[in-house]
């Protein structure tokens, strides 16, 4: 790094955020309303999001969260299916909707006049979704089609096996966000109406709105849109077993000889959202394998050794702990997996330099603010810092947090978050054990 | 409100804010040496998005050179004097910033997103990418293996491999039917001298855009800009036009894919107009959206909510300079729903091309695309990826704005002329995603 780009960082100045308009309010019976102000093009997108998502599906009912937030706008106590499909595409207006492990959301973008009507069919929908069968059946259909379908890439077929050896059958986040393919035909519409019921309500929930609004103006329609919404008992929320990770390098291959290419995963457990070493983790395993170009396993595995397209490694971010993961699609994957490991192991033992760091820091720091400049990196970053608790400050404490970061820190980090030789390793290609150089490893059976 | 007055107000909304707007925003000039400048100016967020698009691409590749472009893409992020070897990315990221390349049948795109105070960066990058990159056999070879991973990457998928092949099947002559990565045989023989030179012939101020978007201001720009690739001497590029070179498609053509897949896909494809055709175009556009854009819309209603014979139906227009196709997406339930699939689009097509759409059907069509439009502009980055690819694929940026005007005049004529013209049972492709056929005994 230059020097005087160094001065301007110690000094923080370099990476200074204006104050943004980003405001948040609560309504008495709990809804929380965020507001982003942003006047760049007449339009506004909301998103009311349930801080519930597949993590709490019941028992053999994965896809029930994702689900309920898709099935949200087809049909309300007051207006059918096909009356607010005919308003929202008459009117331009855009839907989406989807879950995580953590929560699970329904959103509308429009343009800036019809923002009364958008907020209404929302309102309406999260107070009376009515969840009509024939709706279900279509939404069902097309979630399990895509379920099948994603199982057509090996990416699928690895990443869950690897999850369901490192978490074990029970946990959830062995289960597809969406629903897994065995669960959803047995879904029913009393799944999401009961779903709906338990974990749709004020006090379950938080409204962003970004866009073309003046808050005060938009605080008045949302209090009356959703003010006597009732509120409702808190959500129970069980606890999770955790899971056993055995000590060694296990490892587990699976035989497609039709391939042309072996699809690797490897890691361990990892943390939580909530741990406090969670941004020096983040950084430390950007500098391990953060990008398939700049980073020790892209310098190593793409431009060194011409291995692979994409090699990258991350730690999860979500309420439950999760995995260390590095991934690589390689038509030699034993050479692929060595110089990984060499990496993870030498990440381990001696942290980043000091110059990684500071790179690290200066792109964490300085992409952020790119990363929300669209509307849709606007309700993304907000509904994190809302669902993890890190609150609307969140945009601008970033910056700060992160700079403070030391190489220490990531070095920490590195020791006590990398494990080299505590590895899970699932390998799908036209390959057999023998081929992978594995020598140091316990085989789990096909 | 009612229906017409609504529209009336929705499109003048979007005239009000949106296109004028936009116009106003930009200064477009261009300097001696050919480089054609555009700057957006959009100061509600300190960011500047900095893109340079050169008019190459796998349309322009000889036989045996297939995906040389987006070799070239891979090499000239590799070396030269502006930045430490394979260090590109990291000087980005030093910097706080966002960076990477893209390569399409029309042209390679580059661009970084960087912080207002720090952007000119980007134009000190982009200029030595334009004239300094510097080849070497150390940086090709194992470049040209990482380019063979990539490719192997869609061979592996099934629904990639179905588009390859589509494509493949839907095109004989012009350079549409060959994938933007290359066949594999071609990326094999690349030579690094190959390479360079098709980035000594297409990389130069006289094929390329500097589109420049964001918390700028206009002056300061033209200062910087002239700085840095001023000095870039322009030359005249090959000429490539294959518009007219594909030769008339006489019956419909089929191809499967059978792969190892739990969800069959269909594609249906049929020949529309390029660009240079601008009725045609967007009478595509409209019929698309009518056909397959939405839960109203008529192929989604009769397959999937009155037949369930499918899952998802999607349509579009892939027609970008040349004359292309009309896309058909559609997930069937399972491989029996095929031939009922196929029929009811052909009853829809044919219904298109003899009865009139109702006005309020259009009405929604239209007023879906152009909310799109508004949408697709908030913010800088994304502005200055669809000025850049109007440049590239239409010549001229102001396209941009004449889009909606023209969307707008699209009636129910266009559509049935559209549909009684190009929609025709000859001129369809339609290829499919197939489990594998149980093994000969």
């Amino acid at each position: 790094m230059k020097p005087l780009l160094t001065l301007l960082a110690a000094c923080g100045i370099l990476f200074a955020v204006p104050s943004l308009p980003v405001y948040r309010d609560s309504l008495e019976n709990g809804l929380v309303v965020l507001t982003y102000e942003d006047h760049s093009v007449p339009a506004v997108s909301m998103r009311l999001v349930s801080r519930s998502g597949a993590t709490l599906d019941p028992g053999g009912r994965s896809g029930t969260a994702n689900l309920t937030a898709r099935l949200l706008l087809d049909g309300t106590a007051f207006r059918s299916a096909e009356e607010i499909t005919e308003t929202i595409e008459f009117l331009g207006i855009r839907r989406n909707a989807g879950s995580g492990y953590d929560f699970s959301y329904s959103e509308l973008m429009t343009l800036s006049e019809y923002l009364d009507t958008a907020l209404t069919l929302l309102a309406e929908a999260a107070r009376s979704a009515s969840f009509p069968e024939s709706e279900f059946e279509r939404e069902r259909a097309l979630t399990l089609t895509r379920a099948r379908r994603d199982w057509d890439r090996p990416n699928t077929v690895v990443e869950a096996d690897f999850d369901r050896l490192l978490f074990g059958d029970q946990h959830p986040y062995t289960r597809d966000e969406c629903g897994d393919t065995a669960d959803l035909p047995g879904l029913t519409p009393d799944d999401v109406r009961s779903f709906h019921a338990a974990h749709w309500h004020p006090g379950n929930c938080f409204l962003i709105i970004v866009g073309a609004v003046e808050r005060e103006d938009l605080l008045g329609r949302v209090r009356s849109l959703f003010g006597d919404w009732p509120a409702s008992a808190r959500v129970e929320r069980p606890t999770v077993p955790g899971f056993d990770f055995p000590p060694g390098i296990r490892a587990r291959a699976i035989t497609r000889p039709e391939m042309s290419q072996s699809y690797v995963i490897m890691g361990h457990p990892g943390l939580s959202v909530f741990d406090t070493d969670l941004q020096a983790a983040r950084l430390m395993s950007f500098v391990l394998g953060g990008s398939a170009i700049a980073s020790r396993l892209g310098e190593s595995v793409r431009v060194e050794g011409g291995l692979a397209y994409d090699v990258r490694c991350w730690f999860d971010r979500l309420a439950l702990p999760g995995a260390f993961r590095a991934t690589v699609q390689t038509a030699d994957p034993a050479e692929a997996i060595r110089r990984i490991r060499y990496e993870i192991r030498r990440m381990h033992e001696s942290g980043p330099t000091e110059r990684e760091t500071e790179t690290a820091r200066n792109y964490f720091t300085g992409s952020f603010p790119l990363g929300y400049s669209s509307t849709s990196g606007k309700l993304r970053e907000l509904t994190f810092a809302e669902a993890y608790g890190f609150g609307p400050g969140w945009l601008e404490e970033f910056p700060r947090v992160i700079g403070e970061l030391t190489r220490e820190d990531l070095a920490a980090a590195a020791r006590t978050r990398l494990c080299p030789d505590d590895m899970l390793i699932v390998v799908v290609g036209p390959l057999t054990r023998d081929r992978l150089g594995l020598d140091d490893t316990a085989w789990l059976e096909e | 409100m009612k229906g017409p007055k609504r529209a009336a107000l929705l499109l003048l909304c979007v005239q009000a804010l949106g296109w004028a707007g936009i116009a106003e925003r930009i200064t477009d000039y261009e300097l001696a040496n050919g480089l054609r400048v555009i700057i957006y100016v959009d100061s509600s967020a300190p960011v500047v998005a900095t893109h340079v698009w050169y008019r190459v691409g796998s349309y322009y590749e000889p036989v045996g050179r297939t995906g040389i472009s987006h070799m070239t893409e891979h090499m000239v992020f590799k070396r030269s004097p502006a930045w430490p070897p394979d260090g590109f990315s990291q000087l980005v990221q030093e910097h706080g910033g966002q960076s990477n390349g893209f390569t399409s049948t029309w042209y390679s795109g580059y661009f970084e997103v960087f912080a207002a105070d720090r952007w000119e960066l980007a134009l000190k990058l982009e200029a030595a990418r334009m004239h300094a990159c510097i080849f070497l056999d150390e940086d090709f070879i194992p470049e040209r293996e990482v380019v063979s991973e990539e490719w192997r990457l869609s061979d592996n998928q099934p629904t990639r491999r179905l588009w390859t092949d589509f494509f493949a099947t839907a095109f004989q002559a012009n350079p549409q039917r060959n994938p933007t990565i290359g066949w594999s045989d071609d990326i094999r023989n690349y030579t690094r001298s190959a390479v360079e030179e098709w980035y000594r012939t297409w990389y130069n101020p006289a094929n390329a855009v500097l589109v420049i978007a964001g918390d700028v201001r206009p002056d300061k720009v033209r200062t910087l800009v002239a700085k840095h690739f001023g000095r870039l001497r322009g030359k005249p590029v090959p000429k490539v036009d294959f518009y007219d070179i594909e030769p008339d498609q006489r019956g419909a053509r089929r191809v499967e894919v059978r792969m190892r897949t739990s969800a069959p896909a269909l594609l249906i494809g049929y020949r529309m107009p390029g660009r240079r055709d601008t009725v045609g175009y967007n009478a595509a556009a409209v019929t698309a959206a009518v056909l397959g854009d939405g839960r109203l819309s008529r192929l989604h209603r009769r397959l999937v909510v009155e037949t369930r014979l499918a899952t998802s139906v999607n349509v579009w227009p892939t027609a970008q300079r040349d004359p292309g196709l009309l896309m058909l997406m559609i997930t069937p339930n399972n491989e029996e729903s095929i031939p009922a699939i196929e029929r009811v689009v052909t009853e829809e097509i044919a219904r298109l091309a003899e009865e009139p759409v109702e006005e309020r059907e259009l009405e929604r069509v239209r007023n879906g695309l152009v909310a799109n439009e508004v949408f697709a502009r908030d913010n800088a980055g994304r502005v200055a990826y669809l000025i850049a690819s109007y440049w590239a694929l239409t010549d001229d940026w102001r396209e941009f704005d004449r889009e909606l005007e023209r969307t707008r005049r699209i009636g129910t004529d266009e559509v049935m002329a559209f549909a009684r013209d190009w929609l025709r049972p000859e001129f369809q492709t339609v290829g499919a995603l197939l489990p594998p056929q149980t093994e000969a005994r």
